[in-house]
């Protein structure tokens, strides 16, 4: 479920409602669609949740809500993560330093 | 060592002396003298009212019964920090690992470099200018949908004063920010700026800033409730307030009946919000980090248009502003704005009733005619 979620959001659409329009899609929609491309967002959207960083929102989304929007459909291009948040490893130490010391145990 | 205690959601939270919590070591606070509450609260009477409403202007709610506090989880189990302690959450490095540096961590919401310069913060709000000691308001409580962790969705106050570089805020509502808070649930936060959102200022308890006096409120925690679809339904709502406890006094927070703590009056500037301020501000304001190119599916409120009313859109009602002689402003005069009308958009009210002044809010993001 979880990367069928990724998949949905991968063509634009928020997970529940993609997953419905996915099954639909793929009983109902005539064979000239580019069908193929779905396997190939599968395949890509996969990868990245082994990724922690790269995540989507796993809330539930409203089934019925806006009927007619968020219909547009475009194949994201790139998994949903960002290389530019890791810190290098001397900030990492100063941010971790920093919390320790905010809430440091002489303080309990 | 007094305690600690782990929420269900997993997380950890010290329960950090009063009189040692982090704000007491702030440069200029060590011979601060904490207060436990502000001298009082604004006069009811000789009430400023600017836009009168008819008897024709009606509650959106049918009955009160429609209408339910928010609870944090914090505490709903029973158990809270002891008496003259306050509730800090215990960071954990992933959280951190969301961001490049202790700058980015501070500011409101960190400059990647995704796609290019996108990080866009869009707004749909409504403000007041003019000067001030506050600002109060109810809001409704949602989960909306973020497309990235890094993107965020917010309903809150501001109360700011000062322009450019040296423009000040204190803000406070609910946020639901995955890179900060580790999951996607809305939460209780406040933030300041002292420096037009550099990295001066942060988020709630994170900076040694905010005093805090309250061991019920945990500032940053989530919520048990939020409101849901379909209408007819239960809107779960919290009243926040900013107060500035007159000229020399500090800025106050109160959420629901508690008096939560202050963000004292010397971290601000005499140009900026040390003695008052000059615009209360309400709504919501998302993050579009334009993900390939496009605008983003984050939602704004509950994700719905203003136009499909209770128990559909998200609000703030019973907008008040507190006037420099301490009285409350009540049912103010508000210029709604918005970034973009077609991806979030705001619609003013007017109620006779106990609603006062109020407004919807919210939009999906994008859609045909927004993208």
């Amino acid at each position: 479920m979880h990367s069928l979620q990724l998949h949905a959001s991968t063509f634009g659409l928020k997970p529940i409602k993609s997953a419905v329009l996915a099954v639909a899609c793929l009983v109902l929609t005539p064979g000239w669609l580019p069908l193929p491309f779905l396997g190939a967002a599968l395949a890509q959207t996969s990868g990245a949740s082994s990724d922690q960083r790269c995540h989507t929102d796993d809330a539930q989304d409203e089934g019925d809500q806006h009927p007619d929007i968020h219909k547009l459909q475009q194949p994201d291009t790139r998994p949903n993560c960002e290389s530019d948040r890791v810190a290098n490893p001397r900030e990492r130490q100063r941010m971790e330093r920093y919390f320790g010391d905010l809430v440091a145990r002489r303080m309990w | 060592m007094v305690t600690s205690l782990r929420l269900r959601s997993g997380e950890v939270v010290d329960c950090v002396d009063l009189y040692k919590q982090p704000a007491l070591r702030r440069r200029g606070m060590e011979a601060h003298r904490i207060e436990l509450r502000p001298r009082g609260e604004p006069e009811e009477k000789g009430s400023v009212e600017e836009k009168p409403a008819s008897d024709k202007d009606v509650d959106p709610s049918s009955s009160s019964r429609q209408l339910s506090a928010s609870r944090q989880e914090y505490g709903a189990e029973g158990e809270i920090c002891p008496e003259k302690t306050i509730p800090i959450r215990r960071m954990d490095a992933e959280i951190l690992r969301n961001f490049r540096s202790l700058d980015d961590f501070f500011r409101k919401h960190p400059p990647h470099v995704v796609d290019g310069p996108t990080n866009l913060h869009q707004y749909a709000h409504a403000y007041r200018t003019g000067d001030n000691w506050g600002a109060q308001s109810i809001l409704n409580v949602w989960g909306p949908y973020t497309e990235r962790a890094s993107e965020f969705s917010l309903s809150q106050i501001w109360v700011v004063r000062g322009s450019g570089r040296t423009r000040e805020t204190v803000e406070a509502g609910w946020q639901k920010y995955r890179d900060l808070y580790g999951d996607y649930r809305p939460r209780l936060f406040i933030y300041f700026t002292p420096d037009n959102y550099g990295s001066g200022g942060c988020y709630n308890l994170t900076c040694s800033a905010f005093v805090q006096v309250s061991n019920s409120v945990y500032i940053g925690g989530g919520f048990t409730n939020v409101s849901q679809h379909p209408h007819p339904s239960t809107a779960w709502e919290f009243k926040l307030r900013w107060q500035k406890d007159g000229t020399e006094g500090h800025w106050w927070l109160k959420y629901g009946d508690t008096w939560v703590g202050y963000y004292p009056r010397t971290l601000f500037d005499s140009d900026g919000l040390r003695d008052m301020a000059a615009k209360v501000d309400f709504g919501g304001e998302i993050i579009d980090e334009q993900p390939s190119g496009r605008h983003t599916r984050t939602d704004m409120g509950s994700g719905h248009f203003p136009g499909d009313g209770f128990g559909y859109a998200a609000y703030h009602r019973q907008i008040r502003y507190i006037t420099t002689r301490n009285v409350w402003g009540v049912r103010p005069s508000l210029t709604a704005t918005r970034t973009d009308a077609d991806c979030y958009d705001i619609t003013l009210h007017n109620s006779s009733d106990s609603w006062e002044r109020y407004f919807y809010f919210g939009g999906p993001g994008f859609w045909a005619h927004c993208n």
